[in-house]
């Protein structure tokens, strides 16, 4: 998976979700000082510069010939240099410099000042036309991985519809009748997700379903595979968000529906299941198709949750919204700009599909 | 019942005594039910009763809110709380009755089908669909004695199959919920107020085919309604419920005399205004129960003759296609619409004369309700002061009743 920075890497390396990470070491470093956990200091550096093996002992720095380089620059069109200047000076000041050495980065003793306007800046800070290599490559992996992404996401939509349906209507048809002094508590529950940020949802999946929980465990005894990065995890956690905007509309109809039509019918000697099946389901259907609308449409457009829990993996958990972020972060607008119009051109016309199917009400006095 | 909140309905039963053989007499059916209204306020209805359904055609009366129609829902099994129980005989001919007894049923498996505005037709269905889904799907439907077409023509509403339940009329919607009950197979149909958006010849003729289904079929029918004439058409027994209590119950034709006549004094309050009379609300009817001997096609009349007498005393019933031969109704006749003569009268429009021993006078205050006996049947005719006071008419005086064809 492909973290968004090196401190959620960090982080999900730490809650135990994912098993081996790269990271900076300078984070271990401040997380084995600030917890004093000896497991911070288990780790080993990568050492691009041997070319069999990548890795080197551990806590080895000088061992490592070439390095990366941190620069610091001030923009020609800045308007505040003087600032930016003062800032530069403060980095390089014997005390930072000193406080950076500990955390595993390499003082240089000197600040290699150059200005960009001087013409010098070649020297010291050549760019090379393979830099931008990886980033055409990048762009034509991305129009593949659009599809993917695309792919992924309906089918979690699809699945999560057809999953809450299977839960949601005899759920639904339960709550409608239920009378017991619990009922508001269990409406405000369903409702939940509607008021709730997906982060918080996913944030408390996230703790939960973490390996080294016990439901965690539990779920990898019965699944196989971990809950969070995987494509059962953001389904579980797309179920839980879009629920509410699958079970609010049948349960109005439901509730409305309730006495009149199945008092008819059950005097008329139809059983429960009959009922159910020929009379309140199709009484229902608006609202069901509803329901199947809002649901697809809202799991299209889920972003918060399937970030936290779903780890960005293209084809296993990189959803469309994901993509899409990614995309705008490392500057793809032209990537972005298509996705962004399928996702705005598939939720608009699903949604005026359903208000256009649910506005049609047979004219009074025109036969079946 | 259907303008006040129940929030529980509780019903008991005692226990029947025990009926060794199905065709024995009917016995005495208790049914008690406790509603909570809003909690504090209990409605009991009480019902002890000698009265099997389906051993007569049951009628309630009662103004609204006196537990008519919950009485008939709990019956039907539509409170999930109720407890009841009750035998339904079923007579498909008078020696080979069957009783069998229910306990507590949910609705679907009970034996009644509740007919009544709160019962609708389904509305994503057409008419036709509606009847075939209760065909199809109803529990009770394979038993079903009246079959598809039957049930369209009796309720005629061939022209309406295609309509959706909205396009309908209240009273077309009535129609094709009675054809829908008579599909659902159940041998027990509960009517509450199931004809009141028909027009009055159409209630008749629902009434006739109540009749006619129970004879036919031993269809059981117990009809709740407001209009004591609907029930006087059909019913053999009929019950008067106040407060949730049957305060009166008895043979429909005895009762229709005692509910009409003191319909106006029904508790202590009115005593002391006993002197003063009656304000008389014109609503008075005989009922009489005739037998078709004849048609005569040309005048589109039917002879009829007034049951339960030696002698044979013509009636003279209008009929637009002629009546089946010894067929068996039931007629109302307004008392304002009988006049009184001491004589035979000759040369009067007036087809039928009647005639019987004067046996109740009534003064109201602006009319006299004289009653007649008339081949063991009662007459009623409302006639002003004058003329009473001109023919001088007393308990015991032979009297010519005269009215039109009916």
């Amino acid at each position: 998976m492909l973290a968004s920075n090196v401190t959620q890497a960090f982080q999900s390396i730490d809650s135990g979700n994912a098993s081996l990470g790269i990271v900076a070491e300078s984070l271990l470093i401040q997380a084995s000082r600030q917890f004093n956990d000896e497991k911070y200091k288990r780790y080993l550096v990568l050492d691009f510069s041997q070319k069999s093996g990548v890795v080197s002992g551990v806590n080895n720095p000088q061992s490592i010939d070439k390095m990366t380089e941190q620069h610091a620059v001030v923009l020609i069109s800045s308007k505040q240099k003087e600032r930016a200047n003062a800032f530069i000076e403060f980095l390089l000041s014997d005390s930072v410099q000193k406080d950076l050495s500990t955390l595993g980065y390499i003082s240089k003793g000197e600040a290699n000042y150059t200005d960009l306007n001087s013409g010098s800046a070649e020297q010291s800070n050549p760019i090379k036309d393979s830099d931008f290599a990886i980033n055409t490559n990048s762009s034509t992996n991305s129009f593949l991985s659009n599809w993917q992404a695309i792919g992924l996401t309906l089918k979690l939509a699809a699945l999560t519809v057809i999953i809450l349906l299977i839960i949601g209507l005899p759920f639904a048809w339960w709550l409608a009748r239920y009378q017991g002094f619990l009922k508001p508590f269990i409406e405000a529950l369903v409702a939940l997700p509607l008021v709730l940020p997906p982060t918080v949802l996913g944030f408390y999946l996230l703790s939960a379903f973490s390996p080294n929980t016990f439901m965690g465990g539990l779920w990898i005894s019965m699944a196989g595979d971990q809950f969070v990065f995987s494509f059962a995890g953001i389904l579980v956690g797309s179920i839980i968000y879009s629920l509410p905007f699958v079970i609010q509309p049948l349960l109005v109809a439901f509730t409305q529906l309730a006495n009149s039509a199945l008092l008819s019918a059950s005097t008329l000697g139809i059983s429960p299941f009959k009922r159910f099946m020929y009379v309140i389901l199709p009484m229902a259907k608006n609202s069901l198709i509803t329901a199947v609308t809002l649901g697809f449409a809202h799991t299209l457009g889920e972003f918060g949750l399937v970030l936290m829990i779903g780890g960005n993996i293209p084809g296993e958990t990189q959803v469309v919204s994901i993509a899409l972020f990614n995309q705008v972060e490392s500057l793809q607008y032209a990537q972005a700009h298509q996705l962004a119009l399928i996702l705005l051109v598939a939720s608009l016309l699903s949604l005026s599909l359903l208000y256009k199917f649910n506005r049609q009400t047979r004219p009074l006095g025109i036969g079946a | 019942m259907s303008e006040r909140e129940i929030d529980k309905v509780h019903a008991s039963e005692s226990k029947n005594s025990q009926v060794s053989d199905a065709a024995a007499k009917p016995r005495n059916i208790r049914i008690s039910l406790e509603l909570l209204r809003e909690k504090r306020d209990p409605i009991n209805i009480e019902i002890d009763e000698p009265i099997i359904l389906g051993e007569g055609i049951w009628g309630l009366f009662g103004n609204s809110g006196t537990g008519k129609s919950t009485l008939l829902k709990a019956l039907a099994g539509l409170y999930k709380n109720a407890q009841y129980a009750f035998s339904i005989h079923q007579a498909s001919s008078p020696n080979n009755a069957e009783v069998s007894h229910y306990n507590n049923l949910p609705a679907s498996h009970n034996p009644c089908v509740y007919l009544g505005s709160d019962s609708m037709l389904f509305d994503h269905l057409s008419v036709y669909e509606n009847l075939r889904l209760v065909q199809k799907h109803g529990g009770f439907s394979a038993s079903a004695q009246i079959n598809y077409q039957q049930a369209v023509d009796l309720c005629g509403i061939q022209d309406l199959l295609k309509q959706t339940p909205r396009a309908l009329s209240s009273g077309e919607t009535q129609r094709v919920k009675f054809a829908r009950a008579l599909l659902s197979g159940k041998p027990c149909i509960l009517l509450d107020e199931a004809f009141s958006a028909l027009d009055w010849p159409t209630r008749q003729y629902f009434s006739s085919l109540v009749v006619s289904l129970h004879q036919q079929y031993g269809l059981s029918f117990v009809i709740v309604s407001h209009s004591l004439r609907e029930l006087a058409l059909s019913c053999t027994h009929i019950s008067k419920l106040v407060e949730g209590k049957i305060i009166q119950s008895g043979p429909a034709s005895q009762m229709i005399e005692t509910l009409q006549l003191n319909s106006t004094v029904n508790d202590n309050a009115t005593e002391k205004f006993a002197e003063q009379k009656e304000v008389y609300t014109g609503d008075v009817f005989s009922l009489l129960k005739v037998k078709v001997i004849s048609n005569d096609e040309h005048a589109r009349l039917a002879e009829c003759a007034l049951l339960s007498d030696n002698q044979s005393r013509l009636v003279l019933v209008r009929a637009n296609t002629p009546l089946a031969i010894d067929q068996e109704y039931k007629l109302t006749l307004d008392a304002d619409k009988v006049s009184l003569s001491t004589r035979l009268v000759q040369g009067t429009s007036m087809l039928n004369s009647l005639c019987g021993e004067v046996v109740e006078i009534k003064h109201y205050n602006s009319v006299v309700l004289v009653s007649l006996m008339v081949a063991s049947q009662k007459l009623h005719a409302a006639i002003s002061i004058r003329s009473f006071e001109d023919l001088s008419i007393k308990i015991g005086d032979e009297l010519f009743a005269l009215f039109k064809a009916l």
